[in-house]
Formats: structure tokens, C-alpha cells, sequence
């Protein structure tokens, strides 16, 4: 078995490996290696040939392939050395990558420190358990779409969606271009779980019919599908008796949301957070175990590609700082998630870089609110804020926290006061940064007399 | 979400009140726009200028980026994604992806060169999305091989 050594190692190609890959050979790392399964670097990136990408980040409209080309060449640029073709089989605690492609065969690489970046992995069938018979024709959204742009086949010529995500409103618009006919979108929840953008573009602008609270309560068809039977779900998501009827088609695309794939995760003993399914991470996007950090879908959904890169840069950086020996040491605080806040990465914030550099945190709201304060709070002190006009689960926020903001005394007087309103047994876990939305009024109210 | 692109309330004679969702950027704001005799007097909700223009545009001459595929021979893969330079009508739409339908290429192909000059005569090029190599390549953005040192092996 062949053995390598470097620096850094990264698990997937996609943006958040291009980005993390490059980021850390610039910021000091030596040998850098970037490992992807594909056949090529940029990952689902180069199947998404709609436009919409990077307007955050590059204050360009650029499609997926268009911005995966931008990092690759700069990966190239970079000095970053890639494997294609290969497939990591493990990852263990001390940093040990076994990986296998048909060049080399069996390879042992023996990383300072190694970046996750597999990404996510579409639901399916099974996931929601669809009953009916098993015909061919059901598709995940994202396997259709790599069918139709990639590999040049059609997958059907009419078509059912079931789920509002990004990814199947793209392709309904997709399909209808190429000439198929998508009869329905399906969303069992009463609002769509895809950007708004997306509903008017894709769905409003080729006429096709959004059914909110409805989903698929049956397949049918032998050899292949024939069609669906749909019924309208009450207020418990269960399907109302007498609502129901049937749709012809010959394909059912299923946009039902993406889960990170964190197998690799699992095998070094990476800590998992249930909420986003992904890995515990500080703000140097750094897992639970030593030298093993994470960026991207692998550590929670996001719905911009902007965010992932951000992301991934930040443990580009982390890694870096790690074999360079600069990593910020001392006190850390965690992040909790408060009041209208479903989760907040990362996980732990170090004291020192709240002083030292901005500290980006990423979070979903659980409902939909307009004109509010996404606020940063110890005990019920505020240390920062910021007002959105409109947060949306759908829609990820970021929230930048500047470069000495938040200080250590702040951070120490705010636990402190906040430990004496609530006795001692307040303090037991020591100070929390709890992350809340907060309607603005109320904010006024409180916050300018204070 | 469809009723809301269809809601009209009549203000007064001549003067509308349309509601539309800004698509220029994933924010997604809520706009009203006030029209009278097709002419837009005023846009509210947009959080900065271009969901003012993109009121204005998509209420008098509504415009789409189109983004498709073409056959490319002897390319590294069978397709090349492919885009509109810019947004183009509605209306055209149709007669754009015919034309896109209709086109072949042949590898190799560097990113945004032109596919199709002024696709159903809009002015407006159809681009390529990436570049494609010949076959598993040169280029070593695609297909590049393993890239390994053996002097690290044991």
C-alpha cells in the first residue's frame, strides 16, 4: 500500500473542498491534497447549469459550472495537488485517510490535518416511504438533473414533483424547456420550502400548478410509472379522506431535502449535532476531534453556494493556522440556539478570535418573520445585533460579528450579571453566546434606554 | 404565489397597484409597484435599486436568462452547459432553445465563447457555461488523473 504524507487533506471536490483546498495553501499550509471520488473537480456544481450563483460572493450572476471553474482554476493556481477517481474508504481519529482509485490501488495518507467536505446526499424514495408499487420513472430531483445536463438523457415526458426544494423547481422549469410536461409541484407543508425566486421563475413563469399542504399518497404502475394518486394533508400532515385524486405521468422527481453525508464523519468519531445532522464545529470550523475539520453541506444545508465558500474558507484558515502552529488558544465560549432560531453554526466560538477577526455565524430561523433583530445575547445582554427585513426558514442567515465587537470583559460581565438574576446554578455551564430573534419594536423599546 | 403575481387592486381610474417578488437576487423582496397606463410611476419594498429596474422591466418587457445544454463532439463529455449573455424577453425564450436545441459543437470548448451570436435575434450571444477538453486532458481543471509523487511511497 502506498503511503503519503501532507499537511492537509480534503475529502471532496466540490465547493467547499475547492474552496477550503485553496484557502489553506494560501494562508501558509504546505502540501495540500484534494481527494474526489468524480471523474472531475467541482462536484454537483457542474450539473447545476442554471444561473444564480455568486452574486453574494462575486457580485456576478454565474451559473454552477461557471463558479466551479472560478475556485478550480484558483485551486490550480494555488499549488493544490488532486486525486480524481478516488474513493476514501476511512478516516480515522489520528488524521489516516485510506483511500483506493484504480491508478495507485490501496493508498495510506497521513494528514496533519484533514478537511470533510463530502457534502450532502439527496433523500429518497425510501426516506419518506411512498407507498404503491415500485416502478421505474421515480427519480431524486438531482439525479435527473445530472442525467439531463450531463450524461444527455431524458428521464420522462411528464412529469409530478413531490417536495418544493430548490433543486426540483429547477428542474420542473429544466424539464418544460427541454419539452416534457410537468403536471404538478407537491409540497406537504403549507408554505414552499424553496427560495422564493425560484417559485416565480420556475414555477409561475411556465404555469405550472404549486399544491401547498399535498403530497403523494400513491404509485402507480408495473414496468413504469403511470401515475400518481395526490390528496391534500390536514394540519398534522396527514392525508384528508376524500381529497384525493389521480395524476397520469411517467416520471416522479422527489425534491425532499438533502441530508449531509457524514459516513466518513461517523468512522474518526466526529461528534454529530442531531439538529443539522452534521459535525459539532468551532469557529475555526474544527470537529470534535483534533485536526479534523469540516465545511460545507457535510456540516449543515445551505441554500447559497456563497455561504458554502465563505465557509469553506474559514477551514481552509483553521486548518492552516493548525500545522502552522498558530491556532488561537484559551477560552472558548459555545453558541446556542434561542427564541425563533432552529440552529446556529458553529458550535464554539474562540474568545480570542472574537477579538482578533470577524467570527461569522450561519443560522435558520424556524418561522417566518418580517422586521426583526437577529440578536447575539449573554444572559439577556446584548453584544451585537442586526436587523433583517424578512427571515425565512428556507433562506439561511449569516451573521457577522466584526473584529473586537464582542470583548472578552463584555463577554465576562454579561455571564456575570446574568449568573447573579439567575442564582447560582445560572452559571453552571458557563456563559453561553445564544443567538434570538427578536421582533424590532421590541428591541427599540428595550434596547435604547438601557 | 401565482394569485400574487395576478393581484391588481384598482386605486383609482387610471392607477394600479401590482405585487411581484423580486428574482435578481435569492433575498426575494416583496414589491409594489404603482402603474398607470403601462408606465410605472412607483416602486416600493425593494431593498436596493435593481428591484427597482427589475419592477419596471418585468412589468413592461419581462426578460429571463436561458440556460441549456449542447452536443459537443469528441468532447470529454457528451454536453456543454450553455447561457444567454444576458437576459433576454420572455417571448423568445422558445425560439432561443430551438436554436440552442439545434446547435452542435465540437470539443475543444473554452468558457464563454460564443455558441450562438444573436440567438432568435434578440442581440444577445449564447455563451458556454465551462470549458471542455478534447478528451481526459491537458487541461487539468477536467479529467486530470491522479496526481501523485512517488517519492513519498513506502
Amino acid at each position: 500500500m502506498s503511503r503519503i504524507e501532507c499537511d492537509v487533506a480534503v475529502i471532496g471536490a466540490g465547493p467547499a473542498g475547492l474552496a477550503a483546498a485553496e484557502r489553506a495553501k494560501q494562508s501558509g499550509a504546505g502540501r495540500v491534497i484534494l481527494l474526489d471520488r468524480d471523474r472531475e473537480l467541482g462536484g454537483i456544481l457542474n450539473q447545476c447549469i442554471h444561473n444564480g450563483f455568486g452574486l453574494q460572493l462575486l457580485a456576478q450572476e454565474l451559473t454552477g459550472p461557471e463558479y466551479a471553474e472560478h475556485f478550480i482554476n484558483k485551486t490550480f493556481d494555488s499549488g493544490v495537488e488532486t486525486m480524481l477517481n478516488t474513493m476514501v474508504l476511512d478516516v480515522t481519529r489520528d488524521r489516516q485517510i485510506i483511500a483506493i482509485n484504480s491508478d495507485e490501488g490501496l493508498m495510506r495518507i497521513d494528514a496533519e490535518a484533514i478537511i470533510l467536505a463530502m457534502g450532502a446526499r439527496e433523500r429518497n424514495r425510501g426516506a419518506v416511504t411512498i407507498p404503491g408499487t415500485r416502478p421505474a420513472g421515480v427519480f431524486t430531483a438531482g439525479a435527473a438533473q445530472r442525467f439531463i445536463n450531463m450524461e444527455g438523457y431524458m428521464p420522462g415526458r411528464r412529469v409530478v414533483i413531490l417536495g418544493s426544494g430548490d433543486i426540483g423547481l429547477i428542474m420542473a422549469r429544466r424539464m418544460t424547456w427541454e419539452g416534457a410536461k410537468v403536471e404538478a409541484v407537491l409540497e406537504i407543508l403549507p408554505f414552499p420550502s424553496g427560495l422564493t425566486r425560484n417559485i416565480v421563475q420556475c414555477l409561475d413563469d411556465q404555469g405550472i400548478p404549486l399544491y401547498l399542504s399535498h403530497t403523494v399518497i400513491s404509485v402507480k404502475g408495473e414496468e413504469r410509472v403511470e401515475g400518481v394518486t395526490v390528496a391534500r394533508v390536514d394540519e398534522n400532515l396527514k392525508p384528508v379522506p376524500g381529497s384525493e385524486w389521480d395524476i397520469e405521468c411517467d416520471t416522479l422527481l422527489l425534491s425532499i431535502g438533502l441530508i449531509p453525508e457524514n459516513e466518513l464523519s461517523r468512522e474518526a468519531g466526529v461528534e454529530l449535532d442531531a439538529v443539522t445532522g452534521g459535525p459539532v464545529v468551532t469557529d475555526e470550523m474544527e470537529t470534535s476531534v483534533p485536526g479534523i475539520f469540516a465545511c460545507g453541506n457535510v456540516v449543515h444545508i445551505h441554500d447559497l453556494v456563497d455561504n458554502v465558500t465563505r465557509e469553506a474558507w474559514a477551514a481552509g484558515e483553521g486548518a492552516a493556522r493548525l500545522v502552522t502552529g498558530k491556532q488561537p488558544r484559551g477560552a472558548t465560549i459555545r453558541t446556542r440556539a434561542g427564541d425563533g432560531i432552529r440552529y446556529v453554526v458553529p458550535h464554539v466560538v474562540h474568545v480570542q478570535n472574537l477579538a482578533d477577526r470577524d467570527v461569522r455565524l450561519f443560522m435558520r430561523a424556524t418561522h417566518p418573520a418580517e422586521n426583526v433583530r437577529v440578536e447575539v445575547v449573554v444572559g439577556d445582554n446584548v453584544l451585537f445585533s442586526k436587523f433583517e427585513r424578512v427571515v425565512r426558514p428556507a433562506e439561511m442567515l449569516a451573521l457577522t460579528i466584526p473584529a473586537g465587537r464582542i470583548s472578552e470583559e463584555a463577554i465576562a460581565s454579561a455571564s456575570l450579571a446574568d449568573a447573579g438574576r439567575r442564582g447560582e446554578e445560572g452559571s453552571k455551564n458557563g456563559p453561553e453566546l445564544v443567538v434570538r430573534v427578536t421582533p424590532r419594536d421590541v428591541h427599540k423599546r428595550g434596547g435604547v434606554q438601557a | 404565489m401565482s394569485a400574487e403575481m395576478d393581484t391588481a387592486v384598482i386605486t383609482d381610474k387610471t392607477k394600479e397597484i401590482r405585487e411581484l417578488t423580486c428574482i435578481v437576487c435569492p433575498v426575494g423582496c416583496s414589491l409594489q409597484a404603482t402603474i398607470e397606463d403601462g408606465n410605472v410611476l412607483d416602486v416600493e419594498g425593494n431593498s436596493c435599486k435593481r428591484g427597482r429596474e427589475y419592477a419596471v422591466d418585468e412589468l413592461c418587457a419581462p426578460k429571463r436568462t436561458v440556460t441549456s445544454t449542447v452536443r459537443v463532439e469528441g468532447g470529454f463529455l457528451p454536453l456543454v452547459p450553455v447561457r444567454t449573455a444576458a437576459p433576454i424577453p420572455k417571448e423568445k425564450i422558445d425560439q432561443a432553445l430551438l436554436e440552442v436545441a439545434k446547435a452542435t459543437l465540437e470539443a475543444p470548448v473554452r468558457i464563454h465563447q460564443v455558441i450562438i451570436a444573436d440567438v432568435a435575434g434578440t442581440g444577445v450571444d449564447v455563451i458556454a457555461s465551462r470549458s471542455m477538453t478534447k478528451t481526459v486532458g491537458t487541461y487539468p481543471a477536467f479529467g486530470a488523473k491522479t496526481v501523485l509523487v512517488h517519492d513519498a511511497c513506502v
